[in-house]
């Protein structure tokens, strides 16, 4: 469960101080989905970095399967990333060096290193994605879709009880954009996690349980 | 997947950006391997040379006087391993071109006379053996001279005298004659062509003559002054006692008497024979003589001419004894104040007991070769009967030209002698007693009068044969028969004084600090091109300080590769450092004698500490993941979002008011505060890096904060664009500006420590002293060269005389000891000793590093009066250069630091530091008083320095009558300007090879300069192509490039030059004079040279990087 109460973050300017979140209040639950939309500026993706405990909030608290990111230390929250958060962005942001394998299976690395388990999961993860042909490619050696789809299965490796994609659709063609946002909602269901998918994609949206506004830091249901 | 794979495949997809970096930490590690290897090479190379001339000679004994030559084969025989010994005799002398139209003397010729023993020492020997009045050279002395085989020469050799010439019996005149010899062989200068105990890399000037026609010329048959032993000596030395210059021989009366061919036994002799006869009981029944001679006795108007007096204590004993009156009493013990005279003088001075004989005699020491007469009133005690122990002539010891002659008309004396005093009852007496003494004076009364630092006997009797004793208990080391391990001293003193691999290390200060400079450019340039994948590693769970080990690792991988790879380059440093020191650098040298030598710990240690500095450097780079937040670097953004936003105006402003003092303040220090030489030296490079350092971090806070002015303005142009640009990425900014202001400060800092030696004119408080020649000689030199009747008793021509009237002279006694000047790369283990004279030390003068503060004329602590330490060790001060103590003997302490020495006896001698000179014509050299130095070495005489005041006459032309006057001596005359030129050749070429090694280090900087312009030229091309887009000609774009290049370049000069003058305003202000502006400029232009041509490529790529495409590209 996924609990975000009166949410706010202020930035400090050389002028007057820059608020960009307005008391967000939000509550998830495991297997449900939601979509994100709003102008450009108007959030979004501050929004989702704090929900990634990227950033911290100037007020408010966040709840994820009862812990509160704020509370940890450094260690604590990279674990708490780890553990719980899968990101699947924009920018796929795959590691150049590493094979497709070797990149779903990144964030098995820290903490304890990865497992036989771990190897299995995420050649399940890349049939899943329709890449167990492309396991040993480099990211280069890949389409944009397809470095989409690795992306996801990354974010899936840890089983995390939060996705959250960062326009994962924006820089793909319509029908490539269809396909990820399917394998998405699909994987997100079977795992039955919670997602959060910020887009400007109305049709991506529209595939969402539930679809939420954000203009000038404020949510509102629609 | 593991971490090492993780690494292993970020290693090889950046390897580009590794290969970088590898190459960087290559470059710092052959730095530090170069400069380790060149301290080896330093020391292998003095090794080579010490071992490659002392040839199989492992140990030498040398001694001041002659000994017999048979001592060799019997050391050979006696020594653990059958050792070959080679007698020799060596003698520092000077040869002439005999032949030559300009006269040419080459002085401080090492002459060896040598049989074939010598040659199978080692290798360069001569193709036959010298005949007699035949010399072989060696290339150097050859060359010198100017001469070839079968060309003429004239050796000066030395008269030898047992007896010193400060004694009155010791000659003063005439004590050198030249020598006439042709020729035979020229030897190259290795081996034993360069043969020489004293450790010096400077190539030696040898002559080698046969040592039996050396012998002759001499006139020491089958006598050497020096054996050379290949093996050890085992200790067993049993010399004979001819060979210590003592003679055992039985009177006529019966007893015993013990003498010596020096007329006075010295005090440590009589001190080690009076040790060996207590062995054996002997001693107590020794009995001490002392027998002099008087120019007059005179009673009632009557005189006597050239008489010995004995001064004994009677004893009643036979055979050395009774002393009976004419009555045939025995006499008792004369008073202080008494005199027994023998029959015969009585009766020719017609005196009466109760009379007052007054006696006549010279001084027993004399100095600058005049003798002194003084005359003693004694009181007429006893008349002596010319019979029994009273008539011995052999109580007068044997004097060669007095003692040996038939008649006393004959005598050939070394002092003034007046043969017409000499009269027919004189003769009569010669003829039947000899040199049998006319008056007899108490022991006591006898050694006041007479007893001088010589000795204060003349021979010790004694009724038992006391030759077995003395051959058994006599120690040979007290006798001054040591033989020394020059063999382990050479090695020893191959470490040299200069850590030479500090040193280069230090040299190569600068381009150390680039490469390091530049491996930090380089890995942060590659890590901030990964700023994305070190945010995806943080989203993706991993811990700031998980991904800056990974970074880590990474990179010390990296260090690793690069400090392999510096090894091979860092032999290659060395081998171009050497290749400098024996030709660019050769002034800090003196000869090209270096080699490279390798030893696997310094590659070991250089390419360790490589990769150690590397890894510092790269962890504090690997601290990014820690500066911004995970969601920036997503975006590719290192900085915080808060840091691009919001910079706090007013605490900026008082930090850099805060870093302004703290810039100035240690020049105001200096300025204030009166420090010594010593701590200014390190304030001054303290007060410079912390003015530097507080500089550049006010440059930095200006970049953070954003340059001073807006960026477009009506009328602005591209100027206050550029200017705005330069903040962009303030680290890479900064890091420009600091190596240009870091090599700025170097140069200009650096300027003021060379000093023009031209410049030094003769000054009382200068590093001359006021000195405007120093006149080194080969041989001593007795007389007085300030007095007219001095000069003409050196034979000093009228057309010379005229010029060196005009002079004034202070002599100076020398003890020759190991250089431990800057000219000499090895350690010195007994420098050359000066005694200087009282009317030296009253004149005071010279530069002082450090004196006590209540003293105007620090020279006259050396007048301080002698004392003893618990340990029983002579204390005695020394006055030396400030360089000398510090960097050749290695006292630090300064003032009241003590150094101990061996005195002529071989006992030891502590030398107190009471003042140390600065910059001075003394580099090497231990000053001491006379009186000190006399007590130290009293078997010295004469001098063998003259510092020369000359005013009105040209330098040229008192030089020249100076070494017309001293020529016999083999003087080495030059200017103190030239003699200081000499030693700050040195430090000029130390400086030079320091900014040589910073310009290589400039080099390397602005290959990271041009690195870091050409990286933001490219992270800014669409940017630029913006620009392009806008209307921005591509002139104008490379314009504003180069602006923003230039104003980095300019900032940095501006920045050291700050720095610097901060620096050097007290130095400057203290010390008074100026810096050399036009050679400064000229470095100040090359520098921003250099950094252009480096700003040159990034103005290219602006050029070529502004393309319409870009704007359309996506983002990678």
């Amino acid at each position: 469960m996924l609990c975000v109460e009166h949410l706010s973050k202020t930035y400090l300017t050389r002028g007057e101080p820059l608020e960009v979140l307005r008391d967000v209040s939000l509550t998830l639950k495991p297997g449900e989905n939601v979509a994100i939309v709003g102008p450009s500026g108007s959030g979004k993706s501050t929004l989702l970095s704090i929900l990634g405990a990227l950033e911290t909030p100037t007020a408010g608290r966040l709840v994820l399967d009862g812990q509160n990111p704020a509370e940890l230390d450094e260690k604590g929250l990279a674990a708490f990333r780890n553990r719980k958060i899968g990101f699947v962005f924009q920018d796929h942001h795959l590691l150049p060096q590493c094979s497709v394998l070797e990149n779903v299976l990144v964030p098995t690395v820290p903490n304890g290193g990865t497992s036989a388990a771990d190897v299995e999961r995420a050649k399940t993860l890349l049939d899943c994605v329709g890449l167990s042909d492309r396991a040993d490619y480099r990211p280069a050696e890949l389409s944009g879709g397809q470095r989409q789809r690795v992306a996801i299965a990354r974010a899936m490796i840890r089983r995390p009880r939060l996705v959250l994609a960062d326009e994962p659709t924006g820089n793909l063609d319509r029908t490539t954009a269809a396909q990820i946002g399917e394998l998405l909602l699909e994987l997100q269901q079977s795992e039955q996690n919670v997602l959060i998918v910020v887009t400007h994609s109305a049709r991506l949206a529209s595939r969402m349980h539930r679809q939420l506004e954000l203009d000038e830091g404020v949510l509102t249901e629609n | 997947m593991s971490p090492l794979l993780l690494i292993l495949r970020s290693l090889l997809h950046h390897w580009r950006a590794n290969a970088a970096v590898a190459a960087g930490v290559a470059v710092g590690t052959a730095v530090l391997i170069g400069a380790l290897l060149v301290g080896d090479s330093m020391r292998g190379s003095l090794t080579r040379l010490a071992v490659d001339r002392l040839g199989r000679v492992d140990e030498a004994l040398v001694t001041e006087h002659f000994f017999g030559a048979s001592l060799a084969e019997k050391v050979s025989g006696t020594s653990t391993n059958d050792c070959p010994a080679a007698p020799v005799i060596m003698l520092q002398t000077a040869v002439a071109a005999a032949d030559s139209d300009a006269p040419r003397q080459v002085a401080n010729v090492k002459l060896i006379g040598s049989d074939e023993r010598f040659w199978r020492l080692g290798k360069g020997g001569l193709k036959s053996p010298l005949p007699a009045k035949q010399i072989a050279l060696n290339q150097p002395l050859a060359d010198r001279l100017g001469v070839r085989p079968g060309d003429a020469v004239l050796l000066r050799l030395p008269k030898q005298s047992a007896i010193p010439a400060d004694s009155a019996l010791g000659r003063k005149r005439e004590t050198i004659r030249s020598q006439r010899v042709t020729v035979r062989e020229i030897i190259p200068a290795t081996g034993l062509g360069r043969f020489g105990l004293q450790p010096t890399q400077q190539e030696p000037l040898l002559a080698y003559v046969s040592l039996a026609w050396l012998q002759e010329q001499l006139e020491q048959p089958w006598r050497v002054n020096a054996i050379l032993l290949a093996g050890r000596s085992g200790g067993d030395l049993r010399p004979d006692l001819s060979d210590y210059g003592l003679h055992v021989e039985q009177s006529p009366l019966g007893y015993f008497s013990i003498t010596s061919d020096r007329m006075l036994i010295d005090p440590s002799a009589e001190q080690a024979i009076r040790g060996a006869l207590s062995a054996d009981g002997i001693h107590a029944a020794a009995q001490p003589a002392l027998t002099y001679l008087a120019n007059t006795m005179e009673c009632n108007g009557r005189q006597v001419p050239y008489s010995t007096i004995t001064a004994i204590d009677f004893q009643w004993q036979s055979p050395l004894g009774p002393f009976l009156s004419v009555a045939g009493i025995p006499l008792p013990p004369l008073a202080d104040d008494e005199i027994a005279l023998n029959a015969w003088t009585a009766d020719s001075l017609k005196a009466q007991i109760g009379d007052t004989i007054r006696v006549t005699y010279f001084e027993p020491e004399s100095s600058d070769g005049e003798v002194r007469e003084k005359t003693v009133s004694l009181r007429l005690a006893a008349i002596v009967a010319l019979s029994g122990a009273a008539a011995d002539r052999t109580l007068t010891p044997p004097v060669k030209g007095i003692t040996d002659e038939l008649t006393m008309s004959d005598w050939d004396p070394p002092f003034p002698f007046d043969a017409k005093r000499i009269r027919p009852a004189d003769e009569e007496y010669w003829n039947r007693y000899g040199p049998t003494p006319k008056a007899f004076v108490a022991l006591p009364t006898g050694q006041r009068l007479w007893g001088s630092r010589f000795g204060k006997i003349t021979s010790l009797r004694s009724s038992k044969d006391p030759t077995a004793p003395l051959q058994q208990h006599l120690a040979p080391a007290a006798m001054g028969f040591v033989f020394q391990p020059v063999r382990q001293q050479a090695l020893n003193a191959a470490s040299g004084t200069t850590p030479f691999g500090v040193l280069f290390l230090c040299l190569s200060f600068f381009l150390i600090a680039s490469a390091v400079l530049l491996v930090a450019i380089l890995f942060r340039l590659g890590l901030e091109q990964r700023t994305r994948e070190i945010g995806t590693f943080l989203a993706l769970g991993f811990t700031p300080r998980q991904t800056g080990r990974l970074l880590l690792m990474e990179g010390v991988i990296v260090a690793a590769m690069g400090s392999g790879l510096g090894v091979p380059l860092g032999v290659g440093y060395a081998a171009m450092l050497l290749l400098g020191l024996n030709t660019w650098w050769l002034g800090a040298v003196g000869t090209p004698f270096l080699g490279l030598s390798i030893s696997p710990a310094s590659l070991a240690v250089g390419s360790l500490s490589g990769m150690v500095i590397a890894t510092v450097v790269l962890w504090r780079t690997c601290a990014l993941p820690r500066k911004s937040t995970p969601r920036r670097m997503l975006t590719g953004d290192l900085a915080p979002l808060e840091q691009t936003l919001f910079v706090p105006a007013r605490r900026t402003k008082t930090l850099q008011l805060a870093l302004v003092l703290l810039a100035t303040l240690p020049t105001v220090v200096l300025l204030v505060l009166k420090l010594d030489e010593r701590l200014r030296a390190t304030m001054f490079f303290l007060a410079g890096s912390l003015t530097l350092v507080c500089l550049v971090s006010l440059v930095r806070l200006r970049f953070k904060a954003g340059m001073c002015c807006d960026a477009i303005t009506p009328g602005g142009g591209l100027l206050r664009l550029s200017l705005r640009n330069m903040g962009r990425h303030s680290a890479r900014s900064t890091s420009t500006v600091s190596l240009i202001a870091c090599a700025t400060f170097l140069i200009v800092a650096l300027s003021i420590f060379r000093v023009d030696p031209r410049q030094g004119q003769p000054s009382l408080h200068s590093g001359n002293g006021g000195f405007t020649v120093v006149a080194d000689l080969d041989q001593t030199v007795t007389g007085n060269l300030d007095t007219r009747e001095g000069r003409a008793g050196l034979g000093v021509r009228p057309e010379d005389e005229e010029v060196l009237s005009k002079c004034r002279f202070f002599p100076v006694r020398v003890r020759a000891g190991d250089d431990a000047s800057c000219l000499n790369l090895y350690r010195a283990r007994q420098p050359r000793i000066l005694g200087v004279s009282q009317q030296f030390i009253e004149r005071g003068g010279f530069r002082w590093a450090e004196s006590p503060d209540n003293i105007v004329n620090p020279w006259q602590l050396l007048s301080r009066r002698l004392t003893r330490d618990a340990d029983g060790v002579l204390r005695v001060p020394v006055v030396l250069e400030k360089n000398t103590a510090n960097y050749a003997l290695q006292l630090w302490g300064g003032i009241g630091e003590t150094l101990d020495i061996r005195d002529g006896q071989n006992k030891p001698v502590r030398l107190e530091i009471v003042a140390l000179l600065a910059d001075s014509i003394f580099q090497g050299d231990l000053l001491v008083s006379d009186q000190a130095f006399l007590e130290m070495f009293p078997g010295i005489s004469g001098h063998r320095m003259f510092l020369v005041e000359a005013s009105t006459k040209p330098l040229a032309e008192v030089m020249v009558s100076l070494q017309q006057a001293l020529g016999d001596y083999g003087p080495v005359a030059e200017t103190t300007g030239r003699r200081q030129a000499k030693f700050l050749n040195v430090q000029n070429t130390y400086l030079s090879a320091f900014q040589s090694l910073g310009a290589l280090g400039l080099l390397f900087g602005t290959i990271g300069i041009a690195v870091v312009q050409v990286r933001n030229v490219l992270e800014r091309r669409s940017e630029l192509a913006l620009l392009l887009a806008t209307g921005f000609r591509r002139s104008d774009l490379a314009r504003l490039v180069l602006f923003e290049h230039a104003g980095l370049l300019l900032l940095g000069v501006g920045v050291g030059l700050s720095a610097a003058t901060l620096a050097v305003v007290p130095t400057l202000v203290t010390r008074g004079g100026g810096l050399a502006v036009l050679p400064l400029a000229a470095s100040l232009v090359a520098v921003v040279t250099a950094g252009l041509a480096a700003g040159a490529l990034a103005v290219i790529a602006a050029a070529r990087a502004a393309v319409w495409s870009v704007l359309r590209e996506e983002r990678p």
